[in-house]
């Protein structure tokens, strides 16, 4: 469960929002509302007051490099020296895990792309990047996952692809929190949304007439 | 218009290629075999080549971290350091010896806290000091501008991951800037092997004892054996060559590995 009570930074101030464990929360709202700024304060990277629980934990004073969640943003940072696999064996051993070729296999496998394992990352397409990227922020099996507008530069064909694969994860029993713009995004994956509107934040209903694109394959 | 452009560039490459060719032609090939044999020289290019080497560890060690200090933290006097940190590369070498001998010397105030330090100063380890103050310079300098010009995303990312800032250093911004750190350690040797204002300061033109190769030239220079300070000045001119050509080649193969994965 994760517990956001009075949370201020410089972008907003007394925000207040729960998330259950293994739910899909969509973020909305106009440019510049704070939505990023929300992830970066639960990601530790931005200052802020407040408290951020997460499993019943305080994240307050815990530095970003030991929170218990990943960062995904449309700008991938997959490391540029390293391959596909050599990123996911990277991500491993900074969770303190071994790094298992069989566990990064079958993630890339998850993912669809098994096959780039020994490309670099700009040896590969926009969509297969996207695809890297998420599969180095779940080979850690991290139980937060943050998603800042991650598929808004990708094709639909590639996003239903990816839809199937976040939607999957939740069966995993792993918590995320999604900014987008895409209301067929939150229909797709969303359980509860709130929005940003005009300095107030509160939840608002999902608007399922927006069509949940099919997300099987 | 474009061709009278390229006047002074003629004229500059007229002095660098001149003067190169006239010491290279200075000898002829006996006695420059002759001069190859002399266990002077022998004992110049080991010294020049053990205290440099060693003075690009120490530069490294100091640089490195310093450099990434300076890159990513925020403290008060930052820029009066800064400009600090800029000192040895604008002050005369024969300035900076004067002051580091004032600074270790018997007079200075670091005798007291160390008082075996004089004694080591006219020796090889005065050559090593000498070498690595020119030398950390240039490789401080080097490392700041290389992890400035890392994008601090990728840092965020690497603590994101669950790398500390230690790891995120060793594992992540070295090798985004592994080129640019290689770079500054190749100028820095090139810097610690010519060295010669402060370590005359400093170490002392001792034959055979603090003779590196600048020293050597100066000795034989002083002393009128034209021939031997002119094979120093080749051998010189030979270790900056193949250094230049390490440097040209470090930036190629950062070129081609980029274009490679593009």
């Amino acid at each position: 469960m994760l517990c956001v009570e009075a949370l201020s930074t410089q972008a907003f101030s007394e925000l207040d929002f729960s998330a259950r464990s293994g739910s899909c929360t969509a973020i909305t709202g106009p440019s510049g509302s704070g939505k990023t700024t929300l992830l970066n304060a639960i990601a530790g990277a931005v200052a802020y007051t407040g408290t951020i629980r997460f499993a019943g934990k305080a994240l307050n004073g815990v530095p970003a490099w030991q929170r218990p969640c990943r960062y995904l943003n449309q700008r991938l940072y997959l490391f540029p020296w390293l391959t596909v696999a050599g990123n996911l064996g990277l991500a491993q051993y900074a969770a303190g895990l071994p790094r298992s070729k069989s566990a990064q296999m079958a993630m890339l496998e998850e993912m669809g792309i098994a096959h780039l394992a020994h490309c670099y990352p700009r040896q590969i397409s926009g969509g297969e990047q996207q695809r890297a990227a998420l599969a180095r922020a779940m080979v850690s099996h991290p139980r937060l996952l943050l998603l800042d507008e991650p598929f808004s530069s990708l094709d639909w064909e590639i996003r239903r692809h990816l839809w199937a694969v976040v939607n999957n994860l939740r069966q995993h029993d792993v918590t995320i929190l999604l900014v987008t713009h895409e209301p067929k995004e939150v229909a797709a994956l969303a359980d509860r949304q709130w929005t940003f509107d005009k300095g107030r934040f509160a939840e608002t209903q999902i608007n399922r007439e927006e069509g949940r694109f099919p997300v099987n394959l | 218009m474009a061709k009278l452009a390229l006047l002074p560039l003629g004229l500059l490459l007229m002095l660098v290629t001149g003067s190169l060719l006239s010491l290279i032609f200075e000898l002829d090939l006996p006695t420059l075999i002759q001069v190859l044999r002399q266990p002077e020289l022998h004992f110049a290019i080991l010294l020049s080549l053990g205290t440099a080497s060693l003075s690009l560890l120490l530069a490294l060690l100091i640089g490195i971290p310093g450099g990434w200090a300076m890159a990513r933290m925020d403290f008060k006097g930052k820029g009066v350091i800064n400009m600090l940190l800029d000192i040895p590369l604008v002050t005369p070498p024969l300035i900076v010896g004067i002051g580091l001998l004032l600074l270790l010397g018997q007079r200075g105030p670091i005798s007291s806290l160390a008082p075996g330090l004089p004694g080591l100063l006219f020796s090889p380890v005065g050559v090593v000091i000498a070498q690595t103050y020119v030398a950390s310079a240039i490789m401080q300098r080097s490392a700041s501008a290389a992890f400035s010009s890392i994008d601090p995303a990728f840092i965020s990312t690497a603590w994101n991951m669950g790398l500390t800032p230690l790891r995120t250093l060793v594992l992540v911004e070295i090798p985004l800037c592994w080129h640019s750190l290689l770079g500054g350690g190749v100028l820095a040797l090139a810097r610690a092997l010519g060295e010669f204002g402060a370590t005359l300061m400093l170490a002392g033109a001792i034959r055979l004892k603090t003779e590196t190769l600048p020293m050597a030239v100066y000795l034989n220079i002083a002393s009128g054996d034209f021939s031997l300070a002119i094979g120093c000045a080749l051998l010189l001119i030979l270790l900056a060559g193949l250094l230049l050509i390490v440097l040209h080649r470090v930036q190629h193969l950062y070129k081609d590995q980029n274009s490679a994965v593009r």
